[in-house]
């Protein structure tokens, strides 16, 4: 597994968490996450750390082959997406991976201070 | 005075001191405070570092990054992962707490002297309960003013009545709060009464020295004293502070075995007897805007099943930490975040009966921990009460965040359903860990003891142990006064004659 796949397929599978939520919410993927990958890899425990890269490899690549797709996440329209993601949330294993994509998802997103502000608001 | 940042401690540090304490949260300080007052010189070490209020991110992620040990992701093994929550920093965990305030029970106390009746001297009651009034005192704790009440616990308070439970606003050490509900981010306004603004800042001005950001690697010992404590600074230089008098040991319940086994000090039970309060909680959603992230952080609490071990707490998360407890992922999680502001998550901590382990995996603390069947019945009757509280307050529709039963309940039906036959597995619970205890415990045999009544060290002399590791067991409720009042205590033995 590359760098570059592995980022690349991490950031598909951040921002199919959470699609844009509402017109005054940007969706995650609409957030610039650079600096927070940077200070992540350096605060977080090596176990959350590697149960991340896990999830990506799992679900951004193996899960929508499972489900008969014929390219990995980040080759997949929005749509198959968030099929992938609904249909992975229904298995035991996967059910797992994803709680984890989900906290650290719900982290990143939360971090961008507009929208603190917008939800504070 | 004074304060040195092991950031810039690049050369080697030797110092000497009468105590040595290890660790400056709760205990750690109290110890600090009592022990300069008792005219002895005193060294804190803490691993991490000194966090000014004006410096506290309003990110939960921020928050985790930079306060609590490893990102507030430790995880406990055995049965199930479960994370469990430690700050690091100086203050410990007092700054990132929820600012509950409990004197220690009485019936517990009871139970600890019937258990051992060593303990009825060494533990006086009415000792605990002197220090305990100057304590509260000293850190402002009184019942959640109403003004910063909010609705999350006025909720609370609805739902207790409707139920017939006692119930009461929280006792916490604030003064001045605005409820800004950032307790467990750190107040940014300093009006948390934590002990890194208060009992370290007395020892301080009695003369203390406080070295952060110095990971303690071990204790060092002499013919069975304990004599230097030897530690790394975050700047590279090795710290050696040798004791004239005592080391304390208070670093937590895992922090503290995990030092004496790295140490080499084997004796007895430590690491084992590991107690604690899991906790599960309720997600409600509301017709109406309940704003979980406004006014007191923790302000309300039922207590009329503490006597079942049932302690029931409104929480305050930021909405990170919610938003990752609701259901659902993609678009489902992204409509739940779109209407936040309707949802309220309330808790239950359980008096546990599992006893777990402490163990040393390459020099850290490995933890090992599998709740009781009986725990996880306990706890989903804890979730059949909050959910019940909720729906009695108009809550549309409940969160249980249990694996295996329906993602939203909507009537008691359901709810004493999953009491009665919902998962027997702690697996299938969205399930973390506060407030651990009994690691080092007390006691008079050292069989079964790691300290003697005294808080001294049941093999080494000038060595004692001052945190929530030494008590006898679990004490069901929020324990930063407990510990505190006991670390006072340990601060008089460990300064006086040896």
């Amino acid at each position: 597994m590359s760098g570059t796949w592995s980022h690349r397929t991490r950031e598909v599978l951040i921002s199919a968490m959470i699609p844009k939520p509402g017109p005054s919410l940007p969706g995650l993927g609409e957030l610039e996450l650079e600096d927070f990958w940077v200070r992540f890899e350096v605060t977080a425990p090596w176990h959350l750390r590697l149960a991340l890269r896990w999830a990506t490899c799992l679900v951004g690549g193996m899960l929508p082959l499972l489900l008969g797709y014929r390219a990995t996440l980040p080759k997949l329209t929005p749509a198959a997406r968030e099929e992938v993601l609904q249909r992975g949330h229904r298995l035991p294993l996967f059910q797992d991976l994803l709680m984890v994509v989900k906290v650290v998802a719900c982290l990143a997103y939360f971090d961008a201070d507009g929208v603190q502000a917008q939800v504070r608001s | 005075m004074m304060r040195i940042d092991g950031r810039t401690v690049a050369r080697d540090l030797e110092q000497r001191a009468d105590v040595v304490v290890i660790g400056s949260g709760p205990a750690g300080s109290s110890v600090a405070r009592e022990a300069t007052r008792l005219g002895a010189s005193v060294v804190v070490l803490e691993a991490g570092p000194w966090v000014d209020p004006s410096d506290y991110p309003l990110s939960a992620f921020g928050a985790m990054s930079k306060m609590y040990r490893s990102m507030g992701a430790s995880v406990m093994l055995g049965g199930a992962p479960i994370p469990y929550v430690q700050g690091r920093m100086v203050g410990g965990s007092s700054p990132i707490n929820g600012a509950i305030c409990w004197r220690l029970p009485r019936d517990v106390h009871d139970e600890w002297v019937r258990e051992d009746g060593s303990l009825a001297d060494a533990l006086a009651w009415e000792r605990l309960e002197a220090i305990t009034d100057e304590l509260e005192v000293r850190l402002g704790v009184a019942p959640t003013d109403p003004g910063v009440a909010s609705r999350k616990n006025l909720l609370m308070a609805q739902g207790a009545e409707a139920l017939g439970l006692d119930h009461r606003p929280i006792r916490r050490n604030v003064r001045d709060c605005t409820g800004l509900g950032r307790c467990m981010q750190g107040c940014p306004k300093g009006a948390k009464q934590s002990v890194d603004a208060t009992l370290l800042q007395d020892a301080l001005r009695d003369g203390a020295t406080v070295l952060s950001s110095v990971e303690v690697t071990r204790i060092e010992c002499d013919r069975e004293r304990a004599r230097t404590v030897v530690g790394r600074a975050k700047g590279g230089g090795t710290v050696r502070i040798r004791a004239e008098k005592a080391v304390v040991v208070a670093a937590s319940a895992i922090q503290s075995p995990a030092l004496l086994l790295r140490s080499g000090l084997r004796h007895g039970p430590v690491g084992r007897n590991l107690q604690c309060h899991p906790g599960v909680s309720m997600a409600g959603r509301f017709s109406e805007a309940v704003r979980m992230w406004e006014g007191a952080t923790q302000g309300h609490e039922v207590t009329g099943l503490r006597h079942e071990g049932l302690k029931f707490e409104v929480l305050g998360f930021g909405p990170a930490v919610l938003a990752s407890r609701l259901d659902g992922v993609g678009t489902r999680l992204s409509a739940e975040i779109a209407e936040l502001d309707h949802w309220l998550d309330w808790g239950v901590a359980l008096r546990a009966q599992a006893r777990g382990r402490v163990r040393l995996h390459r020099g850290q603390a490995a933890v090992f921990y599998r709740p009781t069947t009986e725990d996880v019945r306990q706890l989903r009757r804890g979730l059949r009460v909050l959910g019940e509280m909720m729906l009695a307050t108009g809550a549309e529709s409940l969160s249980p965040g249990v694996r295996g039963v329906p993602e939203r309940l909507t009537d008691v039906a359901q709810l004493q359903q999953l009491e009665d036959t919902g998962p027997k597995s702690a697996r299938a619970y969205t399930m973390a860990i506060t407030h651990m205890f009994g690691t080092c415990r007390m006691g008079r045999d050292p069989a079964t003891s790691v300290v003697r009544p005294d808080f001294r060290h049941q093999g080494v002399r000038g060595l004692y142990v001052a945190d929530s590791s030494v008590f006898p067991g679990n004490i069901g409720v929020n324990p930063q006064i407990p510990i505190m009042a006991m670390a006072t205590l340990c601060a008089r033995r460990a300064v006086g004659p040896d």
